[in-house]
């Protein structure tokens, strides 16, 4: 089990430093200066020729490299050219709050996902179960910035239940601290972001596990089950969703990767003020080094989430052991 | 290949689903074709009306269906003409995105070992890059067009159906026929391409399937964000703008068309996709 | 209750079922009449598809959604199931009828402890703690040959052997009157097989449970089973008790079948039934065997035989039954059956 952990987790580092390479690369492969993605233009030529020595800008790519990596490991992310406040600060108290977002959401999402998939299987063939797989279809099909729009203009501006987007009401915490994160204003504004983004994610699950549900009926265990004299829904819930719950669980790196990289869409849709905003809004300023760092920061979320993702699965199947 | 097309249609004519998607994917395709003919108006022009002033955020009439825009442009010839790029970007994707995760589930499960384990290192990064964050980043570095938006979703997009079809040719590889083909001395290329591919092309189309609702969906969003193609008017430009301008939540015949059409757009390729995968794939083949 | 004890434990009369088919119905069990005495073993003996496992799905209730029985009863302690609701059903699955399935592999839902799978049936039927359901659960395991503390174990982490033994812990969870066994141990080896069955025999007669047991293995039946019923394409063709059935078949069908059992002693090959059974959606007018059957008379191609008794407690269905005796010896000749393989179809 040590030796499995440790391994999986050598293998997340590696992706890891593979991914930061992967960017050092792109941002170094834009037509024009290669350091303008480093240094903002708008310095003063004497303070960029600072920075740019500051940063081994003048030294050979390789070397440049190393310098970067370096950089990554103590959490040095440069300045931003649009706040010139170093990058680190910028981008601590959006990583919280993206995750408070998605995370929460996505738990949601799978858990009622699972159970209505699993009603739904029990009920399959009634005339509400044909039309809960086309509604979830359908939602699924919807793109998600679309339904959060709709969202809003339904409940925030018809019927005035929530606030249009932001994580609290503007100016009521000048100070961006955790004080924030208890107060019931915060509540209000999290709750249709993360309304919608459950909507939108239980469908996958919620499909899944109807099929996966339906497919075992037909297995030997079921039947015995059946034979057992066990109720039709122990018969369901305690044996058929017990084994579609597997098939669901491989599933989950995979959605929660979807999950916090489509957070830059609800993100922007809500203003939530995420890595995912953060990114946008820093993109469209030209201010490479926060679009850097915030990328690199989601790709962490990802790539970690797949990790403990993979570690549940192993807890749900007893047939896998960590060799 | 005409084989598998036809067995394709046969499959998903069953069933109510799978022909629905087909019309409707049908229709859209045709719009995708015909759209710019026979929209009523320029998508970008702007409207006056009779007194000469400009039709802001007209709602729908007889003059204009679908309203009009904050800058009086015809919201309606704009959802014609939309059409277009959400199916050319979303097809291109589907098909660069096969044909790379093909080759690679292919040769990553045929030859196994060293080549197998680096290949699927490799898919592994793939998978915990951020999907959208990724093609957004790729797009501001190098200009905003629909073919870097192609090239960009098929670089994330490979990974999923290259684990798919290595799983599929992992078991293929034991069967007598491979075994048999070994014996009679065909090339390991011979083999692959003449005796395992066939094999896996209906895996492969479901994956087109899926690859095209994921692509539709995110060339939208791209769109949404302001990333897309600046010159290319698409359904999610449409939102776009409506977003950009402030204006989407006193114009919503300006937001929720171009919605509507994504939604059944893709779900017509889920219904299509879904109808042909509980064909193809025997363990869904009760439920 | 003097009443139920004098009558079988198990009667099912006339009973039909048959399985749609893209080709229309399937008749997959006809007039299928068989009695079980309390304490009493019964084989029931066809080649695979003849409707045995079809047979005892129908008895616990688990048909699948395609399948529906047509006419009879089943009744269980003098009460018919057929006509049953399904809570009645519910009820005596398990606590009245048990069952030891084939395949203990799949048979087992692999995610759940073995002896969870085996305390919900206990909790399913009594009123009792969870503690004393997972109590009786190792009782039985050791009861069977298992570690107690193997309860705790997921299938996978179980042998064949201990899987099957599982298997049956589970089916006497509840001491049923009725055992039903569907290939019990097709899937192991020649020793585990006869370990099973010995212990098998021992849990009988210190539970005295009657057990059917259904499989294609003569020899299991000759070894077990005080009475015999061979079936095939979904019909009973003969029965009666094991020893009389095999020294003096009354059906052509159980002398093809004694003929592929191989004998001690003789250098005699094993002689196979030539051809293949019947497509049951257009089952044949006549004897549902007489396509590969030699002494088939045109009698038999036309008119299906009734169900004739053969001697007291003997039965079989065939035309010819009463004069079996003179076509046993040409039976036990490979050229009668060669000629068959042969002649025109």
């Amino acid at each position: 089990m040590a030796g499995y952990l440790l391994r999986r987790f050598w293998h997340m580092v590696l992706t890891l430093f593979a991914m930061a390479t992967l960017m050092f690369f792109l941002f170094r492969l834009l037509p024009g200066d290669p350091t303008a993605t480093v240094i903002s233009p708008s310095l003063y030529p004497k303070a960029q020729e600072a920075m740019r020595q500051q940063f081994g800008l003048d030294r050979p790519l390789f070397e440049q490299y190393l310098i970067y990596l370096r950089n990554l490991c103590v959490l040095d992310f440069g300045i931003s050219f649009q706040t010139n406040r170093p990058v680190f600060e910028m981008i601590q108290g959006r990583l919280l709050n993206t995750i408070l977002l998605i995370l929460p959401s996505m738990l949601a999402a799978y858990l009622l996902g699972a159970g209505i998939g699993a009603i739904a299987a029990w009920k399959r063939g009634s005339a509400a179960e044909v039309s809960l797989v086309f509604t979830a279809t359908a939602l699924q099909s919807a793109p998600l910035f679309w339904l959060g729009m709709l969202a809003i203009l339904l409940f925030s501006i018809k019927l005035d239940l929530f606030p249009i987007g932001h994580i609290v009401t503007p100016g009521m915490f000048p100070e961006q601290d955790w004080r924030m994160y208890l107060s019931a204003d915060f509540l209000h504004h999290l709750a249709l972001p993360f309304l919608v983004n459950t909507l939108y994610q239980l469908c996958f699950p919620l499909l899944l596990m109807r099929s996966t549900m339906l497919s075992t009926i037909g297995e030997d265990y079921i039947e015995l089950a059946r034979m057992k004299g066990l109720s039709e829904r122990r018969v369901l819930f305690g044996h058929a969703a017990r084994n579609a719950l597997l098939p669901l669980a491989t599933t989950l790196p995979m959605i929660l990767g979807w999950a916090v990289a489509g957070s830059v869409v609800i993100e922007t849709v809500f203003s939530w003020p995420g890595l995912g905003l953060l990114m946008i809004d820093a993109i469209s300023r030209a201010d490479y080094p926060v679009a850097q760092a915030a990328f690199l920061l989601i790709a962490v979320l990802t790539v970690f989430g797949t990790f403990i993702a993979d570690l549940l699965y192993g807890l749900l199947d007893p047939r896998i052991v960590y060799a | 290949m005409p084989t598998i097309i036809l067995d394709f249609f046969r499959a998903v004519w069953r069933g109510p689903f799978g022909p629905t998607g087909l019309v409707i994917l049908g229709l859209c395709v045709a719009l995708a074709i015909l759209g710019p003919a026979i929209a009523p108006y320029d998508p970008v022009a702007r409207n006056y009306d009779a007194a000469g002033k400009l039709l802001r955020l007209a709602p729908p009439s007889w003059q204009h269906w679908l309203g009009t825009t904050l800058l009086g442009r015809d919201v309606l010839s704009q959802m014609l003409v939309g059409a277009r790029p959400a199916l050319l970007v979303g097809g291109l994707t589907a098909l660069g995105t096969v044909l790379i995760g093909v080759n690679i589930g292919l040769i990553s499960g045929y030859f196994g070992g060293r080549i197998d384990s680096f290949l699927m290192r490799l898919t592994d990064m793939f998978l915990g890059l951020p999907f959208l964050p990724f093609i957004i980043i790729v797009l501001s570095l190098t200009g905003r067009s629909l073919t870097t938006m192609v090239i960009a979703m098929t670089l994330v997009m490979w990974r999923s159906t290259a684990r798919v079809v290595r799983a599929q040719v992992l078991s293929l590889r034991e069967m007598p026929f491979v075994a048999a083909a070994r014996i009679t001395g065909a090339s390991d290329l011979a083999i692959i391409y003449r005796e395992i591919a066939p094999n896996i092309m209906p895996i492969a189309l479901v994956s087109v399937a899926f690859a095209l609702a994921w692509a539709i969906i995110t060339e939208a969003s791209i769109g949404f964000l302001g990333f897309g193609d600046p010159s290319v008017v698409s359904w999610g430009s449409i939102v776009y703008d409506a977003y950009a301008s402030q204006m989407m939540y006193r114009a919503p015949w300006w937001v929720v068309p171009p919605g509507i059409a994504i939604m059944v757009l893709v779900s017509a390729v889920y219904f299509v996709g879904r109808a042909y995968e509980q064909v193809v794939n025997p363990r869904l083949r009760t439920g | 209750m003097p009443a139920s004890e004098t009558r079988p434990l198990l009667s099912i009369a006339g009973l039909s079922a048959s399985y749609d088919t893209p080709r229309g119905p399937a008749s997959a069990l006809a007039r299928i009449d068989l009695d079980l005495d309390k304490g009493e073993n019964l084989g029931l003996i066809g080649e695979s598809g003849c409707g045995k496992s079809t047979l005892l799905k129908t008895v616990m209730g688990v048909m699948p959604g395609n399948a529906r029985i047509d006419a009879g009863s089943i009744a269980f302690r003098g009460r018919d199931l057929v006509s049953a609701s399904a809570e009645q059903r519910r009820a005596v699955r398990w606590a009245g009828i048990s069952m030891v399935t084939q395949s203990a592999l799949n048979a087992l839902n692999p995610v759940l402890r073995v002896g969870d799978q085996i305390a919900e049936a206990i909790l399913a039927h009594r009123q009792i703690s969870r503690a004393g359901a997972w109590r009786r659960t190792e009782a039985l395991l050791t009861m069977v040959g298992v570690a107690p503390e193997r309860a705790r174990d997921y299938p996978h982490q179980f042998s064949g052997g201990m899987r099957q033994r599982a298997i049956i812990a589970m089916a006497l969870a509840l001491e049923p009157p009725l055992v039903l066994a569907d290939e019990p141990t097709t899937a192991l080896d020649v020793v585990v097989q006869d370990q099973i069955f010995r212990s098998l025999r021992g849990l009988q007669a210190q539970l005295g449970f009657s057990l059917l047991l259904v499989t294609h293995d003569l020899a299991l039946v000759i070894e077990n089973c005080e009475r015999v019923a061979v079936m095939y394409a979904g019909e009973i063709v003969e029965t009666g008790p094991t020893r009389e059935v095999i020294r003096r078949p009354a059906h052509p069908y159980t002398l093809g079948l004694k003929n592929a059992l191989p004998r001690l002693g003789s250098r005699d090959e094993p002689i196979a039934i030539p051809g293949g059974p019947p497509d049951l959606v257009e089952p044949p007018r006549g004897c549902r065997f007489a396509a590969r059957c030699p002494f088939a008379l045109p009698l038999c191609r036309s008119e299906p035989p009734p169900l004739t008794t053969v001697e007291p407690g003997r039965q079989a269905r065939c035309h010819r039954a009463t004069e079996i005796d003179a076509l046993a010896p040409l039976a036990a000749l490979p050229q009668t059956w060669d000629a068959l393989r042969e002649g025109p179809r």
